[in-house]
């Protein structure tokens, strides 16, 4: 009976040390300290009975049957060694950010609902403890100042009486008299958090070599910033500095542009809306405080457990009496993801303060829906400039210029990173030999933007493939023809300069959504719906898009571990985040070891040390001096651990596992099979034929090949166990925009893997580390490179538009998606359908004010902003077409997010096809499009 | 403050002091330590909180819980996504969701399985014409917020289902 065992214990991270923001790890000595509490059940049938495929989800059974698995379910009673003593924490957060916030009045709350303790900035100050690194910023507001942003914390209330504090939370829900303010106040700061050029001239050819262009010359930012916010750019000199050239080269397109000489130039202003993630599961958690231990620990559901403990161990590392932590005891549950939005959020620091000021007892601190408006990081919100020159007569793409503003809001997040992800991806699928896009991540008073699904990829090839199908409708050219004649082919470089890495399907894609029943028949379906629907127009809207995936610094760890009797145990540091990794890592463990993991442990933390991993630099910005350096120590990595984001779940923490597996099959399993095959006389059955690892295949569950008698798991395992073989692998892999490989002393060969560490087992429990005799660490200058691993998707919606009341009702989608190889089918189209809705959500339905009347008053909850229903979605007619891998070896391709962007600009291309309106403002409600009209 | 009884998951509980305000979902999770009904958006509109009522007709309703106070289910048979399974076992509405992968981070899962479950037993009491099948799923099913899913497989997940009890539906 396969398994799923989730215990705490190890999806826990201690960080200790004199330094804590150094983050030094602790011995596994202090770890086997805490009580395992296994609160969570076995997943009994999801896999068939000989675990070589699966039916359903290794975490189907626990979701459906109400199991603890979320850190909102988790209570200091279920926690071994918390205190049962519950306490309860609210956040109070501004309204508004304009006037002066001078404190509490606290008797607005009325005589009982007064808290047991509360705590604002000057508790902090008092305590020395302050967001200093990635989460750079004021937790609590001064009073005398103007709050950051809509929905700065002011202050922490304390409760221990449930009821009470449920009563005060419903009294905060949108109670201004809770503040004293002052006089208006203009921002204090709205200096952009930073700027890229990206200028690309091609060469004479395609594949290269360019003339200029990010990878060749580097990346480009802006000398300052004026007043107004607006970068200044290099003084242009064709000979000058990289960013001189830039400007050279840059201004040389646009100037060109504007003189006709690029051909028909097409511009476009267009806007995307600010929005919220809308993970179902508000954010919460759980901390206590040992003060005479100096021991802090915390119950969280994140994205990026190393990152948030880091910034924990920032905050509390000039702490002074009595608040000083010496440890930090971090715990997390079995989920971590929210589309993003759980991926560096503040919230674990508001938990970890809850803690510090209720030493002796558990806190809650759970933010209901409002506050999880008013608090949680936001969708940036794009303002695009696109111009596109095109031949009139061939319709060849020959230039394009962009200049986009993400709106960041008022606390540094990833904004940066948003804006020159959006900016490299500007161009869809297409080929362009000349490019200059600015991107700007800007400051403003508006609730702090992050990370969420589509990464400023949505916004810009959402604006591009409207620009694209505006142009097909004006030189009258056929939407697909014209894609496919610009489409950037195999080898073909992209706006930064580089090859995307395997082969180009964008054109594949387009042909499948070309000849689908809902294009084919699309004069017929017009004609039907319009017959049944007086008052109504249908139209068809297609759109493409290829989506980056990767974060250009992605680790995975992993371990394999085969048991005597054949049981395979499977330890991965990567986050589940609802999409299915611990299903898809544990399936893909049986592409070497003939079935799927039988036991699977997401979001390890604490189980690495035989790979005695040492890092240092940081894997971005590396020179490759620093990197060659570390090279040299066998045990150096660029970067121990990162967040399961940028839909790398797929890509790089089924990597780890596979990676795990083959040694043990390479190591383990097949010499066990020779061992076996070869008893008796003259070599036995094998004696006679020409036995190599390369013929090894496994059928219904069995080891064959070359035709030698099927071996069980439980036979190979018990030979192997017995010969001292390999019985398990722990790897770590480390990918910028490649992979690492590296060379290990193994079985008396010399053995390439795409890792740098590797420990093994040999029949025993204990684990050997293996020192690599070479590495090859990717290039620190493909830091560069920006983007090159990609997913290509593209849709075809039907939808009908109500000619008086603008309302829009999709009526059927066709979606196509390459992605290499799924993993599990069933996952990846299960992704994609939510992709569809989450973009019909964004296309017609999803908006959020940024200021005033926004999320950061406090006042919204999902009766006024609006996620997709089923009833808004066409959940009937809704197919999700995968194309057939190249070959089985196709590496499976992040997809998470690339599927929830073309049905965006594919609605609206399906808008102006029904009614003729071009609606470049997001999102195209009922009124704008009455507008248009 | 009253003293609050009432059946959950065919088992008594309490009697509990609980305030007139406390939201049964507040009940559910700390009082009785049943996480398995879920906080979302706790003003009734997502319906991640539903669970399912026995009437004193028998028939099966569901109600949701963050919009509820406890002690409005004074004396109730209540059923929550932790009381479907029977020794290990999964409901029929659970096993079709798991065979159909049709949730992701399955936090709206628990009002999912309680709602098909009522739409399940509304069904058996009156029957449908098997071309009214996925418009009787939509109207059970069709208030619940899923973010992950895109409702395709929670919907065709209900629909295979009944249409293969064929106590469940009659020729059209």
């Amino acid at each position: 009976m396969s398994q799923s065992v989730q215990l705490w214990t190890r999806r826990r991270l201690l960080i200790a040390g004199g330094a804590l923001g150094a983050i030094e790890f602790l011995k596994p000595g202090l770890v086997s300290a805490f009580t395992a509490d296994n609160i969570s059940p076995v997943a009994p049938g999801w896999a068939n009975p000989k675990n070589t495929d699966i039916n359903y989800r290794v975490d189907g059974y626990a979701k459906v049957t109400g199991a603890k698995i979320y850190a909102s379910d988790v209570r200091g009673t279920d926690l071994g060694g918390w205190p049962n003593d519950m306490s309860y924490a609210t956040l109070v957060l501004s309204p508004q950010a304009e006037k002066t916030y001078l404190g509490l009045n606290l008797p607005a709350l009325g005589d009982d609902l007064q808290p047991d303790r509360v705590i604002t900035a000057d508790d902090l100050d008092a305590a020395a403890l302050a967001a200093t690194g990635f989460f750079d910023t004021d937790l609590f507001c001064k009073p005398g100042t103007v709050p950051l942003y809509l929905g700065q914390p002011v202050a922490m209330l304390f409760y221990d009486d449930l009821a009470t504090l449920h009563r005060a939370q419903q009294v905060l829900i949108g109670n201004s008299t809770i503040f004293k303010l002052g006089d208006a106040q203009p921002p204090a700061d709205e200096t952009p958090y930073g700027a890229y050029r990206f200028t690309r001239v091609a060469g004479d050819s395609p594949l290269g070599p360019d003339v200029y262009s990010p990878l060749l010359d580097g990346w480009v930012g802006p000398r300052r910033f004026r007043v107004t916010e607006a970068p200044v750019w290099g003084k242009p000199d064709a000979t000058g500095t990289a960013p001189e050239q830039a400007s050279y080269y840059g201004d040389q397109i646009r100037t060109e542009m504007k003189a006709g000489k690029s051909g028909k130039v097409y511009a476009q202003s267009f806007q995307t809306q600010s929005i919220d993630h809308v993970f179902m599961e508000p954010e919460a958690g759980l901390a206590t405080y040992d003060a005479n231990k100096g021991k802090l620990s915390l119950m969280l559901g994140v994205q990026s457990p190393q990152a948030i403990l880091t910034a924990v161990g920032n905050l509390v590392k000039s702490a002074k009496p009595p608040k000083q932590v010496g440890e930090i005891d971090g715990h997390f549950a079995s989920l971590g993801g929210g589309f993003g939005g759980k991926d560096h959020t503040i919230m674990p620091l508001y938990i970890a303060l809850a803690g510090l000021y209720s030493p002796g007892r558990t806190v809650r601190l759970a933010l209901n829906r409002y506050q999880q408006f008013q608090l949680g990081l936001k969708r940036h919100a794009f303002q695009i400039d696109n111009q596109l020159a095109v031949d009139p007569e061939t319709g060849q793409f020959n230039a394009y210029a962009c200049d986009l503003t993400c709106n960041g809001g008022g606390r540094a997040n990833f904004s940066t990173v948003v804006a020159h992800v959006g900016a490299t991806n500007a161009s869809s699928i297409y080929y362009v030999p000349k490019s200059d896009v600015t991107a700007t991540a800007s400051k403003s008073i508006a609730v702090p933007a992050g990370s969420m699904r589509g990464f400023g990829t949505l916004q810009t090839m959402t604006a591009m493939e409207c620009l694209v199908d505006e142009i097909a409708v004006d030189l009258g050219k056929d939407p697909f023809d014209l894609r496919r004649q610009n489409v950037l082919q195999t080898g073909y470089l992209n706006l930064t300069g580089n090859a995307a890495s395997g082969a180009s399907r964008s054109a594949e894609v387009l042909d499948r959504m070309e000849q689908g029943a809902l294009w084919q028949n699309r004069a017929q379906d017009k004609a039907d719906y319009e017959a049944a629907n007086p008052g109504k127009t249908y139209g068809i809207g297609v759109a493409c898009v290829m989506k980056d995936y990767g974060g250009g610094g992605d680790a995975t760890r992993a371990s394999v571990s085969l048991s005597p009797d054949g049981k395979i145990t499977l330890h991965s540091d990567g986050v589940e985040m609802g999409t299915g990794l611990s299903t898809a890592s544990a399936r893909r463990v049986g592409d070497y070891l003939g079935r799927n993991a039988d036991v699977v442990e997401m979001f390890v933390q604490g189980a690495w040390d035989a790979l005695r991993l040492e890092t240092s630099g940081n894997a971005w910005a590396i020179t490759q001096a620093d990197q060659d350096k570390g090279a040299q120590n066998p045990r150096w990595v660029p970067l121990i651990a990162s967040p399961t984001g940028a839909s790398v779940g797929a890509s790089v923490n089924s990597h780890g596992p596979a990676q795990a597996a083959y040694v043990i099959m390479r190591y383990g399993l097949y010499p066990a099979a020779r061992s076996i095959w070869g008893e008796g006389p003259l070599g036995g059955e094998a004696g006679a034929e020409f036995v190599t690892f390369d013929k090894m295949r496994w059928v219904d569950g069995k080891l064959t090949g070359v035709g030698m008698e099927p071996l069980t798991l439980e036979q190979l395992a018990a030979r192997a166990h017995r010969d001292g073989l390999v019985t398990g692998a722990m790897v770590h892999g480390f990918n910028r925009w490649s992979w690492t490989t590296a060379i290990f002393p193994i079985g008396g060969e010399s053995l390439t893997l795409a890792i740098d560490a590797l420990a093994i087992q040999q029949g025993s429990d204990e684990w050997s580390l293996i020192d690599r005799t070479e590495v090859n660490f990717p290039s620190a200058q493909f830091e560069k490179v920006g983007v090159n691993y990609y997913a290509t998707c593209g849709a075809v919606v039907g939808l009908g538009v109500d000619k008086v009341s603008g309302e829009v009702d999709v009526q059927a989608v066709y979606q196509v998606l390459e992605c290499g190889r799924p993993i599990v089918p069933d996952l990846v189209s299960g992704i994609a359908q939510g992709g569809i809705a989450m973009g019909i959500g964004y296309a017609l339905h999803e908006d959020l004010p940024l200021y005033q009347e926004g999320p950061g008053d406090g006042t919204w909850n999902l009766n006024r902003y609006h996620v997709p229903k089923s009833l808004n979605v066409p959940v009937w007619k809704t197919i999700v077409d995968v194309l057939d891998p190249l070959s089985e070896t196709d590496p499976p391709k992040g997809m998470g997010e690339v599927v929830m962007i073309p049905v965006v600009p594919a609605i609206l291309n399906g808008i102006h096809d029904a009614v003729g309106a071009r609606i470049n403002s997001l999102p195209a409600t009922p009124d704008k499009i009455r507008k248009a009209l | 403050m009253a003293k609050l009884k009432m059946t959950v998951n065919g088992k008594a509980v309490g009697p509990h002091d609980v305030p007139d305000d406390l939201p049964m979902v507040v009940y559910l999770n700390d009082i009785l330590g049943l996480t398995g009904t879920k906080f979302s958006c706790g003003i009734g509109v997502c319906r991640a909180c539903v669970v399912m009522v026995e009437e004193p007709d028998g028939s099966i309703t569901t109600r949701r819980t963050c919009i509820a106070g406890a002690t409005s289910f004074a004396d109730s048979k209540v059923t929550t996504v932790e009381g479907h399974a029977t020794h290990g076992q999964l409901s029929a509405v659970q096993q079709a969701y798991v065979d159909n992968f049709a949730f992701q981070c399955g936090y709206c899962t628990s009002g999912f399985v309680n709602a098909g479950t009522a739409l399940v037993e509304q069904l058996r009491e009156n029957p449908v014409d098997k071309s009214q099948v996925e418009q009787a799923v939509q109207t059970g099913l069709g208030d619940h917020i899923c973010r992950c899913s895109g409702y395709v497989r929670y919907f065709e997940a209900m629909r295979d289902l009944i249409l293969s009890d064929t106590t469940l539906t009659k020729e059209g």
